[in-house]
């Protein structure tokens, strides 16, 4: 028999029914997210309303940012546990550089220069996780969580933890300014995400991202250099944590030694729910994404609900672990169904 | 017949442990030579240093009369050099085209807008495939749901495609069963026959030796211990080289 795309067998089930049976299966987020999204729009008040949508789509705009980039450097078989690190101390040493003496360093740099240093400082965060993790061979897991505590110290030492209030008008100008009714937060993330999604699936750096996640030594013996790979992955993360951070302090209008803080554990629930694989080469962007709406979208309906604040994080908790157990379920019935994930 | 590959005293080690020890040996444009030896003996070690996954710490490996200090897969590939190595270098994740181009995939457009070109490395893996006569179950299916032939033919498929001029293949057979094996020994007299490709086998199965190479090279302890044409030479004798009884028996220096 010839081969053929798309002869992918639910156990002889045909028709229809299997059709929508099997999309629901292969892609982890989106059942979830079906049921989800209307539920919350019939029961929650105000959830559906443009404004609510509108701020929602605003603070995942942050969590979108840093949930791709830990995601990229995921696939490639490492982790990136600096991501908030890297978004705390950027925002801060660029708010120092901003901001006139006594508070900043007086030299009063331009927020266009600003915003450019603070991705660069992102990217050259990203880079010394690379070269620690490939170059020197020591595990991503302490790499980057040692990262991550040096730099949310890091943080403190320009303003000496002192808030910077009332950034420059040119550097939060993104916060203030709508098109179409879009802040340009939401607009500069979502764009830059969904590029790097189409990226990642259909240019060659991003095929060999997935190769070298699959099998790093295949990729080796096949020419792919495992090091400039993973130093993309890493130099992405750092460079979209850096972007987080500038935007982040726009939206607010201050930099904080506390922005973001414990933003790490949901950045990796959307990642596992949105389907990346803990152990590399597996997952997707697209449903990434999904794992954004999903938790941004738990965390407005909690506050919309006003949930007493001091069951907050239990309930986010129980949600995220009550979306993983539904992920694993998917996968078991899956393969008990004998189907099987499509290639990269 | 000019040497395709012309390795001089080449030399490798490892932390203290010399792997390779002042290697020499020709292989002629469509010649077809088994690497022999024990485990340690340095065969992998070579292999590695002709796909060019690492450099040689003294000696030189000329490709066509000149010198190539092979510093990538990539420069290797580019020489003619296809490696089918042990572990089949196949990554689980990827389709089947996927594996094919993996690390020289096909793509349009200019950069930085380069995108992969899927449906041409689609057609030309099936062509490939059906050139060998291999069935490959589905174009979309992760390489982990392959059986151990159908991996060992892509593998294969990926070696052979181009204008590959040596084939270095490591152990093709050890992973495979009794069928799957004459079929790979077959698709390699094929290629020979069709192609006049050389090819540079590592093997520890006599049978196999004899049905593909026309001479052996017998490494031991990193040295080698003899180049013997296989049509003048005993099992016996190449499998005393192997472990090191033939010089003492014989009174020949190795």
């Amino acid at each position: 028999m010839l081969p053929t795309p798309d002869n992918m067998k639910l156990s002889g089930v045909n028709g229809p029914l299997a059709d929508i049976g099997k999309t629901v299966l292969l892609n982890p987020i989106l059942p979830i997210l079906a049921i989800a999204l209307p539920l919350f729009a019939a029961l929650v008040p105000f959830y559906a309303t443009t404004m609510n949508l509108q701020n929602l789509l605003l603070s995942s705009s942050i969590l979108l940012l840093l949930s791709y980039g830990s995601a990229i450097a995921m696939i490639t078989g490492n982790i990136d546990l600096s991501v908030e690190g890297t978004l705390s101390f950027s925002s801060m040493v660029i708010a120092w550089l901003m901001m006139p003496a006594p508070i900043g360093a007086g030299i009063e740099l331009s927020p266009l220069a600003c915003i450019p240093l603070g991705i660069a400082l992102g990217v050259g965060i990203g880079l010394t996780n690379a070269f620690l993790v490939q170059g020197l061979g020591v595990n991503a897991f302490i790499v980057t969580l040692g990262m991550l505590l040096t730099l949310k110290g890091a943080a403190a030492i320009p303003t000496q933890a002192t808030t910077v209030y009332t950034l420059p008008a040119l550097y939060s100008w993104v916060g203030y300014n709508n098109v179409l009714g879009m802040n340009w937060i939401v607009i500069i993330a979502f764009t830059i995400c969904l590029a790097l999604a189409i990226w990642l699936k259909s240019s060659i750096v991003g095929r060999h991202i997935y190769a070298v996640g699959g099998n790093v030594e295949a990729a080796r013996e096949n020419g792919i250099s495992p090091f400039k790979t993973i130093a993309v992955a890493y130099g992405i993360s750092g460079g979209l944590a850096g972007l987080a951070g500038w935007l982040n302090a726009a939206r607010l209008d201050s930099a904080s030694v506390n922005s973001g803080d414990g933003i790490t554990f949901t950045v990796f629930a959307a990642i596992i729910i949105g389907g990346i694989g803990l152990g590399g080469g597996s997952g997707g962007l697209w449903g990434v994404l999904g794992g954004v709406i999903l938790l941004s979208s738990i965390d407005n309906v909690l506050n919309l609900v006003a949930v007493n604040p001091l069951y907050l994080n239990f309930v986010r908790g129980g949600v995220i672990i009550l979306a993983i157990l539904l992920i694993v379920a998917r996968q078991r019935l899956a393969s008990r169904f004998g189907l099987q994930e499509k290639a990269v | 017949m000019t040497a395709f590959l012309s390795i001089k005293d080449v030399s490798k080690s490892f932390g203290g442990v010399a792997a390779l020890k002042n290697v020499s040996f020709d292989l002629a444009g469509g010649e077809s030579i088994a690497l022999m030896g024990g485990n340690g003996a340095g065969k992998s070690t070579l292999v590695s240093l002709l796909a060019g996954l690492q450099r040689p710490d003294s000696g030189s490996i000329c490709i066509e009369g000149v010198d190539r200090a092979l510093s990538d897969p990539q420069q290797s590939r580019d020489f003619g050099v296809e490696t089918v190595f042990q572990d089949l270098a196949l990554c689980p994740n990827l389709n089947a085209p996927g594996n094919l181009f993996l690390g020289r995939e096909l793509y349009r457009g200019i950069w930085p807008f380069r995108i992969l070109d899927r449906k041409e490395m689609e057609r030309v893996t099936i062509a490939t495939l059906l050139e060998l006569g291999v069935k490959v179950p589905d174009m979309t299916t992760q390489t982990n749901r392959f059986s151990g032939g159908q991996r060992q033919a892509l593998s294969f498929a990926r070696a052979v495609r181009g204008n590959s001029k040596l084939l270095i293949l490591d152990e093709p057979t050890a992973a495979l069963g009794v069928e799957e094996s004459a079929n790979v020994v077959r698709t390699v007299q094929r290629l020979r026959r069709e192609r006049n490709i050389s090819v540079l086998l590592i093997t520890h199965n006599l049978e196999e030796m004899r049905s593909i190479a026309d001479r052996a090279v017998v490494l031991r302890r990193g040295e080698n211990v003899g180049s013997v044409m296989l049509s003048e030479t005993s099992d016996d004798e190449i499998v005393a080289r192997i472990t090191g009884s033939f010089s003492a028996r014989a009174g020949e220096a190795a």
